[in-house]
């Protein structure tokens, strides 16, 4: 079997695309299991997981703890409001008490950015980062990659459009990362005062006109639009975001084509996309749901191994 | 009578000078100290050989940050002497963002009591509005009359135009100076680093060029209307050094300085989030890095100044959106210039733009470097191997982005306020 040379999961920046491509198969092999009458396997016994959590989630946290709980690791779980870490003591205790527990591997979520680099340099624990303020989301961006891959059968070439506040988006960034790792195309779309300038030195192309943007791609990914991230107003009401960048029936149908459309989630519905859309049969919104956890098992599985 | 003390075989490395280059010996008699012909004098004296060590203008910081009081605990008087000392500075410009605020007379006379008593000058630099809240003009005919020669904002622009205009007005009567920081914090909302592709990659928000040289030109107009003199401190992008190139070529009476960490780090330092680097003007790219370099050189920029800000760790040890703006920086000024900035300026230059540029600035007579005379001065060797570590620091605090770096030039002793002291 290949390798996965890393101790932690901090970005996708950090992998290659073999890396990727591992994870995937990996994940294609809990996927599997997950859907077996019995969906538990021993891989991970006398293994102990934290997840700490220090903004609130709950999709991302439960598919971690699913994901753990199928490896049959022992899992605690530790969530602290965001008010309480703003002056950052409460990380480096975190820090301490996660030493004194003698925990194997931390899924940490936090507001800011780079704290799981901080936490690498303090602890001897696995790291996996499960979103760090702006910064990077990997397992989010690794389970979109792999249900594009499910859907179209490879991600290489294919046009990608990310849609909505990527200033703000972690998983605007690890997307990025990992599309352009694997070969796609990545247009990004949104308003002007949200889409960071020198983007494209990540290597791909901005429109800020979302017709364009639907007719071009082959996967329309929808962002949640931060509203808690966002310091001052961007733009002056959800109502005019949503006449230029809301996802719509009549645009999918006027693009002509068998639209993908993906979303993150929690979904704002009637913000960035309609319900009608969300729902609809080109949504694979949910199975990127049911991949999260396989791809989890799969960063699990591989991180447990680099021991 | 003690016997006069002759330090011998010094090189002279200041670029103002007329014997730069040469190689001199100091007679020291009592308090005062002359520069005399190598070799020259005969007599009993007390003779220490500095073979190959270099003889530089004691230096002056235009921007210290001596949190006393108020954050004593990360630098106050007595460690900011010593490392004054150990580096080679002999006069600090204090910020006035202390606690409570440098905006009048009492708190300049604590700076002055202080000076007085020690070894080196603390110049406390006056807060241009009352608490630095921005809002009214500070006194300051007071605190000039105290002693104060430049009024300053500290590490925040001043931000009403209005309040600018009447400062530059206000103290042309005994024509004091004004400094400027130009950052204008609405043009980058939440941005902590320098804007551009390292922030794009981090996620991170960005401070681009644009909100320093937008203030730069601002400040300009301004001046232009009111006349009087202004000095930027702690440039940071190639436009900026543009821009005041055009306007001293206009004749405008402005001046510039650069922050030593702008000299020698770019933005590609903060990859690993290393709060250490985490700096007001931010670290940006080598673009900006050259330009600034470039400008030293063609004289735009008039002084490079440490910017050293001491943080404890409970503010600066933490991820990085929390931790503070700020580098402890002084010790390490002087041997990582000449480390890093060897091939682009001499280390005579390098010398001048801690003395003489600062002084120039401030309307300070420049130490005078000739055959009979010289009163300040330090002495550099060449040969040293030392490092920046937790036993040889000097500062209260440990926020330095220089811990462990390797130095070969070493300050070995200084002439400051008429004694000679010695580095361990």
């Amino acid at each position: 079997m290949k390798d996965f040379n890393h101790k932690h999961l901090i970005g996708i920046k950090d992998l290659s695309a073999e890396d990727i491509n591992l994870v995937f198969e990996t994940a294609d092999n809990f996927k599997e299991v997950i859907n077996r009458p019995i969906k538990k396997v021993p891989t991970l016994r006398d293994t102990t997981i934290a997840n700490i959590f220090f903004e609130n989630s709950t999709r991302t946290r439960v598919s971690f703890e699913l994901a753990e709980k199928r490896l049959s690791a022992d899992v605690v779980n530790f969530s602290s409001s965001s008010s309480s870490v703003s002056k950052g003591e409460t990380l480096i205790d975190t820090v301490k008490n996660i030493l004194s527990m003698k925990v194997d591997m931390v899924v940490m979520r936090h507001p800011s950015p780079g704290a799981c680099v901080f936490l690498s340099k303090h602890i001897d624990a696995n790291i996996i980062n499960a979103g760090d303020g702006t910064h990077e989301h990997p397992t989010q961006a690794l389970l979109d990659a792999f249900s594009i891959r499910e859907k179209l059968g490879d991600v290489k070439g294919k046009k990608i459009a990310i849609v909505g506040d990527i200033t703000h988006s972690r998983v605007a960034i690890s997307n990025i990362y990992c599309l352009k790792k694997l070969g796609a195309k990545v247009k990004l779309c949104g308003p002007p005062t949200l889409i960071p300038k020198h983007i494209e030195s990540l290597g791909v192309e901005v429109d800020y006109n979302l017709d364009n943007v639907v007719k071009w791609a082959d996967v329309v990914n929808m962002l949640r639009i931060q509203m808690e991230r966002q310091d001052i107003a961007y733009f002056p009401s959800l109502r005019e975001y949503s006449m230029q960048y809301g996802l719509t029936q009549e645009r999918v149908e006027r693009s002509g084509k068998e639209l993908i459309i993906m979303h993150p989630g929690p979904i704002n519905r009637g913000v960035e996309i309609t319900s009608e859309v969300a729902d609809s049969k080109n949504a694979i919104i949910l199975n990127q749901v049911e991949n999260g956890v396989a791809i989890r098992m799969a960063v699990l599985y591989l991180l447990a191994g680099d021991k | 009578m003690s016997k006069a003390t002759l330090l011998q075989g010094l090189i002279v490395t200041n670029s103002k000078s007329n014997i730069d280059n040469e190689k001199v010996d100091i007679l020291i008699s009592g308090t005062e100290a002359k520069i005399v012909k190598h070799n020259s004098q005969k007599g009993d004296f007390e003779k220490i050989n500095f073979s190959g060590c270099f003889l530089t203008p004691a230096f002056t910081d235009l921007s210290f940050s001596l949190p006393d009081p108020g954050f004593e605990y990360r630098e106050n008087f007595e460690s900011a002497e010593k490392l004054a000392l150990t580096s080679g500075f002999h006069r600090l410009c204090c910020l006035p963002n202390t606690e409570p605020v440098i905006d009048g007379k009492s708190e300049v006379n604590y700076y002055i009591k202080n000076s007085r008593q020690s070894k080196i000058e603390f110049l406390p630099l006056g807060a241009v509005s009352k608490e630095l809240k921005g809002e009214e003009m500070s006194e300051m005919y007071d605190m000039h009359l105290s002693g104060v020669k430049a009024f300053s904002n500290a590490d925040k622009a001043v931000k009403q135009a209005g309040l600018l205009k009447r400062a530059l007005q206000y103290v042309q009567s005994f024509n004091g100076l004004i400094v400027s920081f130009p950052f204008d914090e609405t043009v980058s909302v939440g941005g902590i680093m320098h804007e551009g592709e390292v922030s794009v990659s981090l996620g991170l928000k960005g401070q681009p060029e644009l909100s320093e040289y937008l203030m730069v030109k601002r400040d300009l107009e301004i001046l232009r209307y009111t006349g009087g003199r202004i000095h930027f401190s702690g440039i940071s992008c190639a436009e900026s050094v543009a821009i005041i190139k055009e306007a001293k070529k206009e004749g405008l009476k402005v001046t510039c300085d650069v922050r030593a960490l702008n000299l020698l780090f770019t933005d590609e330092s903060l990859k690993g989030f290393d709060s250490s680097y985490k700096v007001l003007p931010p670290l940006r790219t080598e673009k900006h890095r050259k330009a600034l370099i470039a400008g030293l050189k063609d004289g735009t920029v008039d002084a490079i100044s440490s910017g050293h800000r001491p943080l404890d760790t409970e503010v600066k040890d933490v991820e990085f959106i929390y931790a503070k703006y700020g580098a402890s920086t002084l010790q390490s000024v002087w041997p990582m210039l000449i480390k890093e900035l060897e091939n682009k300026l001499s280390i005579s230059q390098i010398a001048s733009f801690l003395s003489y540029g600062p002084e120039t600035v401030l309307g300070i007579n420049p130490s005078q470097f000739e055959y009979g005379y010289i009163d300040n001065f330090v002495i550099t060797n060449p040969k040293s191997d030392w490092m920046l570590d937790k036993k040889s620091n000097m500062s209260l605090s440990e926020n330095s982005p220089f811990m462990n770096i390797n130095h070969n030039f070493r300050v070995i002793a200084i002439f400051s306020k008429n004694k000679l002291t010695f580095n361990k």
